[in-house]
């Protein structure tokens, strides 16, 4: 088994929240935290985040690895985040796979790979360099994306899935995105979530997005969406019980209203796990594995 | 040159210049054309740096109201690339833009606020450090003080300002009237610090300003009296530093004391 017993539900850990995660206790079972927010000398966003780990399980989620750049790996930004982690023992590291920038420039965004040979092996040893350096396996999520490249022969679903065996990796699956991309790219979000190695999947994320008729962008701004919601329960029948978060980032609501949300997550996650126990011998050997049984 | 190189050079140049050519590179359909899909990626990035740009310079933000700022981030996005992996340190040059961008030059409190709010960002994540007691340094031995030198905070910084930014910035950050615009001929000091977890800002006099500044560059406690003597005198001097010093243990502002 390569992944690790689900932590359960978690949220993303938020500013805003910080206050009401320390007071009120609240039914979230793990929190994943913004590597680069922490990656400063002190005060008070690292004062909240380790008085918050003495009480949670938490996992790093990093935005600026740039695992499939053409420019040269950032050393010093991997040193910041091996630092980072030797102080915060994170359950595991994630980051995207995509691009954030070349000749020394970050956008700061998840940028689209072309899906070509060429980029898998480019990837592949990158993340073989980062998984030596972090001296751990790292997770890579899968990215919404707008544009397509033209002669680019692999599926989404394909270029992921090679690069996760190929470079001895593991997969953060988000369902939202798979959902976007979907949309926007005119496949069947199913035909994704069945060509994903389950045993390579240790996480999900689940998200809003914005709907602009003809096509949809990945805000993190608003609830899950109902045909987000049925991609996860499908996702979990396949998957079992794993990891699952919901990541907001903007329109950030009161702690309570996520913790709702994250209600509704187990709920499906539940339904979901009894389909698959009457259907599928498999996922409930998978099932049992990931919750820890012997 | 590989063609993924290519290919990410392009689209590099598209997001931050407008430079066509990754067009060719890439699909469009006929619900989405490709003008649409490439502009996601291009609003984005523009939107993100500004909203980086918000969140370090809020005062300067509800200063200027939403329009004028967007039309600030935008002017700045287009001219400063950011080479950080944080999003946090992005905008670091915007004083100097505000101060030299025909436009903004005229208003010369728009540079000093952003200098004052890029200064407050620095002070809130600065390294973390344990203060040091008075009674601490009350154990120092007498005939060690004169060689005294004091170690500051790591988010100690300070500054000059001409205009009165620093209360301006408290009035539309934290609510409460505006203070009517004012300019001085010789620039007022200032001071800002973090102690427990809180930041702190406030005005010193010339006094007490050359007295932290020759502090802060590794002059002794000894020096620090002679300066001061120059000040106030030789005779107010001693009582001087001590109620200097006393408030700046009181801060927080210095974590260690001890003879070079």
């Amino acid at each position: 088994m390569l992944t690790r017993p689900s932590l359960g539900f978690g949220l993303g850990l938020r500013v805003d929240h910080y206050d009401a995660v320390l007071a009120e206790r609240p039914p979230i079972d793990w929190f994943e935290v913004l590597t680069e927010n922490y990656l400063v000398p002190g005060g008070k966003p690292l004062n909240y985040l380790m008085r918050i780990r003495e009480r949670f399980p938490v996992v790093m989620h990093g935005v600026s690895l740039s695992i499939g750049s053409t420019a040269p790996l950032n050393r010093e930004y991997l040193r910041q985040v091996k630092a980072l982690a030797a102080r915060l023992e994170p359950e595991w590291i994630s980051d995207h796979l995509c691009w954030t920038g070349v000749a020394g420039r970050n956008t700061h965004d998840l940028l689209p790979l072309p899906y070509t040979r060429e980029a898998v092996d480019h990837v592949v040893a990158r993340v073989r360099t980062v998984q030596d350096v972090l001296e751990r396996r790292i997770l890579l999520e899968n990215v919404s994306s707008y544009v397509s490249f033209r002669d680019a022969p692999l599926t989404e679903w394909e270029f992921l899935a090679e690069i996760a065996e190929r470079a001895d990796c593991l997969i953060l699956l988000d369902v939202n995105n798979i959902y976007v991309s979907a949309v926007n790219h005119e496949f069947d979000p199913l035909d994704y979530l069945n060509a994903i190695p389950p045993a390579r999947v240790q996480q999900i994320h689940l998200a809003g997005h914005e709907d602009h008729g003809d096509y949809l962008v990945d805000t993190h701004d608003h609830p899950v969406r109902d045909a987000v919601w049925e991609l996860y329960a499908s996702a979990v029948r396949r998957l079992g019980p794993i990891s699952t978060m919901i990541e907001r980032d903007d329109h950030i609501p009161p702690l309570g209203e996520l913790c709702a949300e994250l209600e509704r997550a187990r709920a499906t996650a539940r339904c979901a796990l009894e389909e698959a126990g009457t259907a599928a011998p498999v996922a409930r050997a998978a099932a049992l594995l990931r919750a820890g049984a012997p | 040159m590989s063609e993924l190189a290519r290919i990410q050079g392009e689209f590099q140049d598209y997001l931050l210049r407008g430079t066509p050519g990754i067009e060719a590179c890439v699909a469009g359909s006929a619900r989405v054309p490709i003008g649409t899909r490439l502009g996601i990626y291009a609003g984005a990035y523009g939107s993100r740096l500004i909203d980086a740009l918000e969140s370090s310079y809020p005062a300067l933000a509800a200063l200027l109201g939403e329009e004028d700022f967007q039309s600030l981030g935008a002017k700045y996005v287009r001219t400063h690339d950011s080479p950080y992996f944080s999003i946090r340190h992005y905008g670091g040059a915007l004083a100097e833009f505000l101060g030299e961008h025909a436009d903004y030059a005229d208003v010369p409190l728009l540079a000093e606020l952003a200098r004052f709010e890029w200064l407050l960002c620095a002070v809130f994540d600065a390294a973390d450090a344990e203060p040091l007691s008075a009674a601490a340094l009350a154990r120092a031995r007498l005939a060690d003080w004169p060689a005294l030198r004091l170690t500051f905070h790591p988010s100690v910084r300070r500054l000059a300002l001409r205009w009165n930014a620093p209360q301006l910035w408290k009035a539309l950050t934290e609510g409460g009237e505006r203070p009517e615009l004012r300019v001085v001929a010789e620039p007022v000091e200032w001071l800002a610090w973090r102690q427990d977890l809180h930041s702190y800002f406030r005005s010193l006099e010339a006094a007490e300003a050359a007295a932290l500044d020759a502090a802060r560059a590794g002059r002794s406690f000894g020096e620090l009296c002679e300066l001061l003597a120059e000040a106030h005198g030789s005779e107010r001097a001693p009582q001087e530093a001590a109620a200097l010093l006393a408030g700046w243990l009181g801060a927080g502002l210095i974590v260690a004391a001890a003879p070079a």
